[in-house]
């Protein structure tokens, strides 16, 4: 009997010594695929295409290391466990791995935000150099303004002779505003992020409680996300809007329609429906 | 150690598909296919200002610097 359970103990101690483990590997992975993605942003001359297909790629194999667990429990612990302890008895060190497991769902997201925003810093100190170049007129050589907060093709009237000119920019600056300013923004409202999914967090380990049950608790934690969300929207737009010519009406309408899905929830879950 | 992210980053770069990209940045002036004319600020996008050629058979005046 002494020796079924060291013998246990010891599956216990070699299943926690490969969750730390894979772990481990986990963060030394998310710092290789930041490495990696920096350096081929600049090697490929800044190609976002393939800056967005290789991070696609070592996503999907950094989120195997999550199926890597639960394969590992079912195929080789668990089978040894079970000579020592009932299913139910081995249900602890399942979750054990289960939990490692959801957390890298998470921290991957977290980590896309901020290898997103780094990459976004960097594109945009490159692309935008191309604005600041001399642009002049074709009609009498007269140095152009261009409104440098569009990003796209738009008509510059010269100053002097009057001829309107049409500026086309390059591939680069219109991808600016198409793949660059939002991860930007999501990057500059991380802090905002963290609070808003701690209170989704917390909001969804409360049990719904019934029609004949206090909803006090339930309330404060919608109240709490209800701030948390708008304050994340308000500074993911404000942040936006530093970088777009955008009409502050605009901005309040985007916060708006972004609030929309939580109020829209909101009313479902006090009213139980 | 090398990098075990390379391939993944090499693969991408070979297997991606090459688009058509505007390398340049511009400046462009439409001129008048009748007498050659630049168009001047807050002038009728339709018709020359200079001779008078319509560029679109509409009859409305359209001037976009004034939008």
């Amino acid at each position: 009997m002494q020796k079924e359970v060291t013998t246990y103990l010891d599956l216990v101690k070699r299943w926690d010594i490969f969750l730390n483990k894979i772990n481990a590997r986990f963060q030394e992975a998310l710092i290789m695929a930041k490495e990696a993605i920096m350096n081929n942003l600049v090697e490929s001359d800044y190609d976002m295409t393939q800056t967005s297909l290789a991070w696609s790629g070592i996503k999907a194999q950094i989120q195997n290391l999550s199926d890597k667990i639960e394969q590992t429990f079912e195929e080789k612990v668990k089978p040894q466990m079970l000579q020592y302890k009932k299913e139910y008895e081995i249900l602890e060190e399942y979750q054990k791995g289960l939990a490692l497991s959801e957390t890298f769902y998470s921290k991957i997201e977290r980590f896309q935000i901020e290898l997103e925003g780094e990459i976004g810093l960097k594109f945009y100190n490159h692309a935008i150099r191309f604005l600041n170049e001399n642009f002049k007129c074709t009609q009498c050589g007269a140095q152009l303004q261009i409104n440098k907060n569009i990003f796209r093709a738009q008509y510059v009237s010269c100053n002097y002779c009057n001829t309107v000119n049409t500026f086309m920019p390059n591939a680069k600056v219109s991808e600016i505003k198409w793949h660059i300013i939002d991860k930007i923004a999501r990057y500059k409202s991380i802090n905002e992020y963290d609070a808003m999914i701690e209170a989704q967090n917390q909001f969804n380990s409360l049990r719904m409680p019934a029609d004949n049950e206090d909803k006090t608790e339930i309330k404060q934690v919608l109240k709490k996300r209800e701030i948390t969300e708008k304050a994340y929207w308000n500074k993911f737009f404000t942040e936006r809007n530093k970088y777009f010519d955008e009409d502050t009406n605009d901005v309040k309408r985007y916060i708006e329609n972004k609030m929309k899905y939580f109020y829209a929830e909101q009313q479902r879950i006090l009213n139980n429906q | 150690m090398s990098n075990p992210f390379k391939k993944i980053i090499k693969n991408s770069g070979d297997t991606q598909k090459k688009w058509e990209r505007r390398e340049t940045l511009d400046i462009l002036t439409k001129k008048c296919p009748d007498c050659g004319a630049a168009r001047p600020k807050d002038t009728n996008l339709t018709t020359c200002d200079y001779c008078g050629y319509k560029f679109m058979k509409i009859n409305e005046k359209i001037k976009p610097d004034n939008i």
